[in-house]
């Protein structure tokens, strides 16, 4: 790997904690409704097709404000992807030189590189560390230790379920509506 | 050795009936489980599609296996990537982590955390209760919650057995729990050897990844369990928008890709199952400051109770340790312009001074104050070393506001030096402030903060001398 990709990749993993960096350019995977605020309940106030491409100005909670054909609303985040559709997949335009699986339409990006990270090779010739394996024990903390840590953030517990899989779901079956975890 | 082969060649012929038509056959090969609860929710579609809707669709394994297997799977890891040498490090994660367990259907497991020494960005969960993420993702965190996020979900993938399960459809529980449950009878425990004898090598499972769907499935559980330790809900949500922005083709994400479905296709699966339901939880804790903190340096450690480091700290580490510069040249500030004003008192040439304190303001990026050039003759207006001295505090402000503190702290540290009956405790900061012309602010009067300014100015005083 050249001096150049290098500096590439290294750029490229500087940059990810930017999440929904403000005027970044995105586009949507399905079609969304923009709301005039923040809440599931707030006023429809125009519809954002797919694949179109349009600016983030900021995220809160569930929801992204973004810019659009000179309108601002509210979108669900979770369906937003960085860049513009039709040049989505940076890994597109290196799959050819580097022989990467990366048909958008199957998502199944494939990339067996390693070049620094983990590698099957290495897992395959890790000799049992007992050693390490007793020092990962006795790092374990007590539960009531945790609790205590917890308290000093004033973390506080809450009651609600596990989420259903949404091929299972039933409709209206919101977290926190039953209560019992 | 006969006997040996034979009971593989029955085990996996047991095995391969029960999973077609005879379920109960193989399962009665196996101890029955413990009772053991299992989380409410948790019918995979592959569970479906064989008509059975629990976990375990061979036998539940016995948890004392889970965990043997667990323990040994974690040793070949460790074998593969050592742990980082940071206590405060592990054991914070420890700390946060165990919290979330205790939020989960699985609670009373002996839980294990560990933050694996590899830029690799991943992370990982095995039997039993042991979970690690990699050096790499963590450093790309930013907030308690986020890294709360990326533990939940591990511990989803323990809390619903997808590794036993993966080991169980590769028959290697099967032969593995066909023999030691043989020799759990026979020995009355169950030893790391007999378990290592038959994985062979389990680093590999980690290699070898789950299923689309258990992610999916851990993903839901990794946001309810966060939220549910009163994390705020969108932590790991976040992390799978950063991971998407990652380039493929970096080999710190090779093995997180190859054994994870793709980022987006999870946010999207995540978002299907949330929705905005979670912004009800909205004001849980993201705790961006104690996580900053695990992350300093010991020298910053070494002064918890530091008031100003909150503010500071949400700065970032760049912009934090600028500022600390800053203010430190603003300490000396104060302190040189405190010189140069007891040089006016004495009747001396303070053109030196002047030459020091507007080098010192350059070095801030302060360029537009100038002292009049004739100090004597502007007298009739007020003490024209005064004039000067607000507008330095002036400039200061449109740096930092505590800039201007320090300023004000330098240079009665130099007066508290030169008039002993003056002591450091007694610092009035507010007051001192007023004749400087600054506004009050409320952290004027926080003794911690004036103690800790007042602190900084003496040491400052003595590094001077």
């Amino acid at each position: 790997m050249g001096f150049r990709s290098r500096l590439l990749v290294c750029l490229l993993v500087i940059i990810p904690p930017v999440v929904c960096m403000a005027g970044e350019a995105s586009h949507a995977v399905r079609d969304l409704d923009a709301l005039a605020e923040p809440r599931h309940d707030a006023k429809v106030v125009w519809k954002l097709p797919r694949d179109a491409t349009f600016e983030l100005i900021q995220r809160q909670n569930a929801w992204a404000e973004i810019s659009y054909s000179s309108q601002q609303g509210w979108v669900l985040f979770f369906f937003l992807r960085p860049g513009e559709a039709a040049k989505q997949n940076i890994g597109k335009e290196l799959g050819g030189v580097l022989g990467l699986a990366t048909k958008r339409q199957s998502g199944q990006v494939t990339a067996v590189l390693g070049v620094r990270g983990i590698t099957e090779e290495q897992l395959k010739g890790a000799k049992h560390n007992a050693e390490e394996l007793r020092m990962l024990e006795a790092l374990s903390v007590p539960q009531p230790v945790a609790s205590s840590f917890a308290d000093e953030a004033g973390l506080n517990s809450r009651e609600l379920d596990l989420l259903p899989s949404p091929a299972t779901a039933s409709p209206g079956n919101e977290p926190g509506q039953s209560g019992q975890p | 050795m006969k006997t040996l082969f034979g009971i593989l060649l029955f085990s996996t012929f047991a095995l391969v009936a029960s999973a077609q038509d005879k379920p109960n056959l193989f399962q009665r090969l196996l101890r029955p489980a413990p009772a053991q609860k299992p989380p409410q929710q948790g019918t995979a579609p592959q569970a479906q599609r064989q008509q059975t809707p629990k976990i375990g669709a061979f036998g539940e394994v016995p948890l004392e296996q889970e965990v043997a297997i667990g323990k040994q799977l974690a040793g070949d890891l460790l074998g593969a990537v050592p742990l980082v040498r940071d206590d405060n490090l592990q054991s914070y994660v420890n700390k946060i982590g165990r919290w979330i367990a205790s939020h989960s259907e699985r609670k009373d497991l002996n839980w294990y955390f560990g933050v694996l020494d590899t830029p690799d960005i991943n992370a990982f969960a095995l039997p039993g209760g042991y979970v690690f993420v990699t050096r790499g993702l963590y450093s790309m965190l930013s907030t308690e919650a986020e890294l709360a996020g990326v533990l939940a979900h591990e511990i989803g993938h323990v809390l619903m057995k997808h590794h036993i399960k993966v080991l169980q459809q590769s028959m290697l529980v099967g032969l593995a729990g066909g023999l030691a449950t043989r020799r759990v009878a026979k020995d009355g425990k169950l030893t790391s050897a007999v378990v290592r004898n038959l994985l062979g090598n389990g680093a590999l499972i980690i290699a070898r990844g789950l299923d689309k769907e258990a992610e999916f499935e851990a993903d839901r559980i990794g946001v309810v369990l966060a939220t549910r330790a009163g994390y705020y809900p969108y932590g790991l949500p976040i992390v799978l928008q950063m991971l998407e922005r990652i380039n493929p083709a970096d080999g710190s994400v090779a093995l997180l890709f190859k054994t994870h479905p793709p980022a987006h296709e999870r946010l999207v699966r995540l978002g299907d199952a949330m929705e905005a339901a979670f912004d009800q939880y909205a004001d849980g804790k993201d705790l961006s400051d104690r996580f900053a903190s695990v992350q300093t340096t010991p020298a910053e450690r070494a002064q918890p109770d530091r008031p100003d480091r909150q503010v500071s700290r949400s700065a970032g580490s760049g912009p934090y340790a600028k500022l600390e510069e800053l203010r430190s040249r603003a300490l000396l500030l104060g302190f040189d312009g405190a010189m140069a004003l007891a040089h006016v008192k004495m009747g001396r040439n303070i053109d030196q001074d002047i030459v020091l304190l507007n080098a010192q303001l350059q070095r801030l990026g302060i360029s537009d104050v100038s002292y009049p050039a004739d100090p004597w003759g502007a007298k009739a207006n007020g003490d024209p070393f005064f004039a000067f001295a607000r507008r330095i505090i002036s400039s200061l402000g449109a740096v930092d506001r505590r800039m201007q503190d320090a300023f004000v702290v330098g240079w009665a540290g130099v007066i508290t030096s030169v008039t002993p009956s003056l002591k450091p405790a007694g610092f009035d900061l507010r007051k001192l402030a007023h004749e400087a012309g600054l506004p009050a602010r409320p952290e004027m009067t926080d003794p911690k903060y004036v103690q800790w300014l007042a602190n900084q100015a003496r040491s400052s005083i003595s590094t001077r001398k």
